[in-house]
């Protein structure tokens, strides 16, 4: 699933460095903010084939890989 | 030099505010002096967020002692540059084309796109400049050769100035006159603003109205634009009105930046319910916006 959120990251943020980055890592800090963290969750909700509601789209929710992660397995 | 990367109005304010800070001067100016003013661009229909000063920029950099000099264009910008060349009291701001730039890699080769950069450090061969990384992040890049920066605004030039598409000043020369920083208090400059452009919060209302309405119409116009540029909006206005330690306008602000995320997310959704919950939360952040101006105009009238 990591790989997967990599890879997803590295289309929308267009970084090559995202296969180098930690699941703990400050995505804010390599380029996602409150613009494109849309794209990033609309993304996962279609390669998953979930719906997030309202209050998991809160911006802290999507600071790293593994917040992420978190989000996913519980909507799985 | 200190450099500020809090927030992001636009690149010309961006500039503005870190040529403050190169004079060691107080940015936060720019940002308490103006309010968003909404308003429709018919010819590409979407709802832009202009700045709305309480007073012309130049006449706040005098104020501070700064002076500008603006010029539209010029066919020999390395001219321009060597006016501020060995001095650390000038510097300059002017457009250029990311398309040339190197270390915008999002751009170079890519696609065209303007920019407003800062310019400062100047010697005989080579130059500071201060832009942003590919993290949007504004930073230093050191010993610039000037004939790059020549071929960027020159390339500005070819591919919006002379094209038509833009005809406003691209040159911008900051000349500090005096070292004093003059104290104010920002409350009451934010005050000041919010009580003289009260107009602007109104019609602000009214826009926000409209856009509800071409929702519900069914109207086509840049929606998706729309809100993200209300998005980038109201971001800036979270970081000026922190200053203001009020509660209630604090989490309103912050409340209005999780809908339109909400609604933004919505619209790219495929549902059945889309319209409705679009309204609905728009609905939702337009009275938030009431009591936001409310409570703005009840501390300004306190505070004058």
């Amino acid at each position: 699933m990591v790989e997967e959120i990599k890879e997803i990251l590295k289309s929308i943020l267009d970084n090559e460095n995202i296969s180098q980055i930690t699941e703990e890592d400050n995505l804010y800090n390599i380029g996602l903010d409150s613009l494109n963290v849309i794209k990033l969750i609309i993304s996962i909700e279609k390669k998953y084939n979930i719906t997030f509601d309202d209050e998991d789209i809160e911006l802290k929710n999507w600071k790293n890989i593994n917040r992420i992660k978190g989000l996913i397995n519980k909507k799985i | 030099m200190q450099i500020f990367n809090e927030i992001y109005i636009n690149c010309k304010y961006q500039a503005l505010m870190n040529m403050m800070l190169l004079f060691n001067k107080d940015k936060n100016l720019f940002l308490y002096g103006f309010i968003p003013k909404y308003e429709f661009e018919e010819n590409y229909k979407v709802y832009q967020v202009k700045n709305q000063m309480y007073k012309p920029i130049a006449d706040l950099l005098i104020e501070n002692g700064i002076y500008e000099e603006k010029i539209l264009f010029s066919d020999n910008i390395l001219e321009i540059i060597d006016k501020c060349r060995d001095n650390k009291e000038k510097c300059l701001i002017i457009r250029i084309d990311l398309y040339y730039t190197p270390h915008n890699l999002n751009y170079y080769k890519k696609k065209h796109y303007k920019r407003f950069i800062l310019i400062h450090n100047v010697n005989k061969k080579n130059a500071t400049i201060l832009d942003k990384d590919q993290y949007n992040n504004y930073k230093e890049y050191y010993q610039i050769p000037l004939g790059k920066i020549e071929k960027w605004y020159n390339g500005y030039l070819n591919n919006y100035y002379f094209t038509g598409i833009r005809n406003d000043e691209s040159i911008f020369i900051y000349n500090m006159e005096k070292t004093n920083i003059n104290e104010y208090n920002p409350k009451e400059l934010i005050s000041k603003v919010i009580l003289q452009l009260k107009d602007v919060l109104d019609s602000n209302l009214n826009i926000l109205e409209q856009i509800l309405n071409k929702i519900k119409n069914n109207e086509e116009f840049e929606i998706m634009k729309t809100f993200e540029k209300l998005l980038a909006s109201k971001k800036v206005e979270e970081y000026r009105y922190s200053i203001l330690e009020d509660n209630i306008i604090n989490e309103h602000i912050k409340r209005q930046q999780q809908i339109i995320n909400e609604i933004r997310l919505e619209l790219l959704r495929n549902s059945n319910q889309k319209k409705t919950k679009v309204i609905n939360k728009f609905s939702e952040s337009i009275k938030l916006e009431k009591e936001i101006i409310d409570k703005l105009l009840y501390i300004a009238n306190k505070s004058i």
